[in-house]
């Protein structure tokens, strides 16, 4: 919006032309008047056409000036508009700002970039009891609880870097006590776009922690203190059952049973809610074992067969192969199988058909229990997972349970590494899988700078399920080494910039790489000395071109793995 | 089994529960000595000389952990074959029992017939 536009006065606008045309007319108005008034100037024989071009000329000069002055006056409102428009969105920019910072709900903090506050609003004052004056200029680390210094140091670089990071941070109040307070930081910049400091918005979550907390706090008391009665029932119960303080009728005998059985359904749930609090100060604790699945499940049938049969149910056992042993807790497993398979036998109509089945493959175990019952829809899927869900109409399938089977079965699944999911479809019936990971084939970090010989050295690898991972130069060798840690590392040693040699040196230097075993290969001699100098666990180094059969026997060699072996089976070691 | 050789020391805070397993350990043809807190046991545990040892964890006075290690690490009464019992199912109360010197520890509510026969089994090791 240039001011004047200097060239305007000398284009012929439509405004020009328009105030010529006034002046025009007043210019013969003149002319006419001009020689009306003298009529003596007819006797200096001017023409008529003198007066009319006169007539003209003032015109066109006056359209020109005219025009001009109407257009500037137009601009001038025109921004004298743009100024009241803006300074009125500023105040109220400004304002809503102000507005946000003195009556946000979370404490705003906003830091120098050397981690000093430079503003604080009156939430800080709030929740902390300190003034914000006294704290202006003072360091934000020293609000901080020491154990989270660092992760505070860590997330506001991120932020001076032009991240936005989310974090949670313990402060201490003027009192003493300790806040939880949930961050969410963003970097602040000055006109020019450079970061100058970063406003961190914070929020108080010590309340619902604390509630947490309580809440776990109270269903653990309020477990334990509901047993001690149910174990005095309970053992009252079966004392007149077994007939110890006198015979007593078959009937009553059958009531008694009633009572006892309740007594252990309401002991299962004191035991599942316990179980569900402890997972949430993750305070379960396994008790693993190297032990056959497959006679878990064995077991499992034979303790179930009789109550299927009540039912008319066919319970039948489907083991895909042998499974190997593998480390797990069997009293949380049996719990988990239990669960399931009371689901399965609970939601399955009389007469139906499950199967408890399990396989190995690729060093995953997966065990299921599959019906043909009733069927849950896919929107329900993940839904029947979550505590105190049961699936829909449930009711209809007799007894209602707490909802916390699922939720604990996938907890003891995680437990072990695992996961849990069920694949079902209404009407048809319902499979529920979990997988554990019962070995980890051996990782192979392969290290050479010819992308062509890395992909062969792939090649010789692939019929073994090793997991490979490759890096084609020194350093990316050893942030892999570091990041990855492999359990053997193929290692060329003639690589530009950073040597064979040097990786191994470097691979020394930290006590997590420098037991790694390490294939070595070269297409030349090898500098033995300098490789004895060097101090790794060494391995025979392999000549290139290396032949497949090589390759593979050092792998295994210094994986300690049996070379006899058939290759196949040797992911699962 | 001898006149005193099937005596066992019942000790539980817990009237109900007292009174229950009292008439089961009796009905099984054994002899009941009751304590009710933590003191009271460790006196009878020296004077009455039990077969064996029932003993609560949560007891007034001296919890059941201390009352195992005192007896456990005591040559004269070491040889008692101690079950605990607690309401507690954590881990780290097993451990704890173990540690303690305890041969059993059984989880409230517990199976009575698996109890009566974890004091059978535990007698006949003594003898």
């Amino acid at each position: 919006m240039g001011l004047i536009n200097k060239k305007a006065e000398f284009v012929v606008t439509k405004g020009v032309l328009e105030n010529s045309l006034v002046g025009t007319c007043m210019g013969l108005l003149v002319g006419l008047a001009i020689r009306g008034f003298f009529p003596r100037l007819n006797e200096i024989n001017l023409d008529w056409v003198i007066f009319i071009l006169i007539g003209l000329l003032i015109g066109i000069a006056s359209g020109f000036e005219r025009d001009r002055k109407q257009v500037l006056m137009r601009r001038k409102a025109q921004l004298e508009a743009e100024i009241r428009q803006s300074r009125v969105s500023l105040l109220t920019t400004e304002e809503r700002y102000k507005n946000l910072f003195n009556y946000a709900n979370d404490i705003i903090l906003i830091l120098e970039s050397d981690g000093r506050f430079a503003e604080l609003n009156p939430k800080f004052e709030e929740i902390f009891g300190y003034s914000a004056n006294e704290w202006l200029g003072r360091s934000f680390y020293d609000l901080l609880t020491s154990n989270c210094r660092d992760e505070a140091i860590k997330n506001f670089w991120e932020t001076l870097k032009g991240g936005n990071p989310r974090f949670i941070l313990d402060a201490v109040q003027v009192r003493g006590g300790v806040v939880n307070l949930s961050c969410a930081s963003s970097p602040v910049r000055d006109a020019e776009g450079e970061v100058i400091g970063a406003m961190i918005i914070a929020r108080d979550i010590s309340e619902s922690k604390n509630l947490e907390e309580l809440q776990n706090r109270f269903v653990s008391h309020a477990s334990h203190e509901l047993r001690t009665p149910l174990t005095a029932m309970r053992e009252f119960v079966s004392l007149l059952v077994d007939g110890v303080v006198g015979e007593i009728t078959e009937e009553q005998k059958q009531y008694l049973g009633r009572v006892e059985s309740n007594i252990d359904r309401l002991s299962r749930i004191i035991d599942n809610l316990l179980l569900m609090a402890q997972a949430d100060e993750e305070k379960i604790t396994l008790d693993k074992r190297l032990l056959d699945l497959s006679e878990l499940l064995r077991q499992v049938r034979g303790d179930y067969q009789a109550a299927a049969a009540k039912k008319n149910q066919e319970l039948i056992l489907n083991l895909e192969g042998e499974l190997p042993r593998f480390h797990f807790d069997p009293d949380r497993m049996m719990q988990v199988l239990i669960n399931l398979l009371g689901n399965a036998m609970k939601y399955t109509p009389d007469g139906g058909k499950i199967e408890l089945g399990a396989r190995c493959e690729k060093g995953i175990v997966t065990a299921w229990v599959k019906d043909n019952g009733v069927g849950i829809d896919p929107e329900q899927h993940e839904r029947i997972f979550d505590r105190f869900q049961q699936i829909r109409d449930g009711h209809k399938f007799g007894r209602k349970g707490a909802g916390l089977g699922l939720a604990i079965s996938r907890e003891i699944i995680r437990l072990h590494r695992g996961r849990m999911w069920v694949e079902s479809q209404s009407g048809v019936g319902s499979c529920f899988y979990f997988s554990i990971p019962v070995s980890q084939a051996p990782k192979i970090l392969l290290v050479d700078d010819d992308p062509d010989l890395v992909e062969m050295y792939k090649d010789f690898l692939a019929p073994y399920h090793y997991r490979v991972e490759v890096a084609y130069n020194g350093e990316e060798a050893l942030e892999k080494a570091r990041s990855q840690t492999p359990d053997l590392m193929v290692l060329d040693v003639v690589m530009p910039r950073m040597n064979g040699y040097e990786v191994i040196g470097r691979l020394q230097e930290s006590a997590q790489t420098c037991n790694i075993p390490l294939v070595i290969l070269t297409a030349y001699g090898l500098d033995q000395k300098r490789l004895n100098g060097l101090g790794h666990r060494l391995i025979p180094a392999l000549h290139k071109p290396v032949s497949m059969n090589e390759f593979i026997g050092a792998v295994r060699d210094s994986l300690g793995e049996n070379s006899e072996e058939n290759p196949a089976r040797s992911a699962i070691q | 089994m001898s006149e005193n050789g099937n005596l066992i020391l019942l000790v539980d805070d817990e009237e109900d529960l007292v009174l229950a397993l009292k008439a089961r350990f009796l009905a099984a043809g054994y002899e009941v000595e009751v304590a009710r807190d933590g003191l009271e046991a460790l006196q009878k545990a020296r004077s009455v000389e039990p077969e064996i040892i029932v003993l609560d964890v949560m007891l007034p006075k001296m919890d059941g952990f201390k009352i195992c290690r005192l007896l456990k690490f005591d040559s004269r009464y070491s040889r008692i074959p101690i079950i605990m019992l607690s309401a507690r199912g954590q881990e780290i109360d097993r451990e704890t029992g173990k540690k303690a010197g305890a041969d059993e520890y059984m989880v409230k509510p517990f199976d009575s017939a698996l109890l009566l026969q974890r004091i059978r089994e535990l007698i006949r090791s003594e003898q």
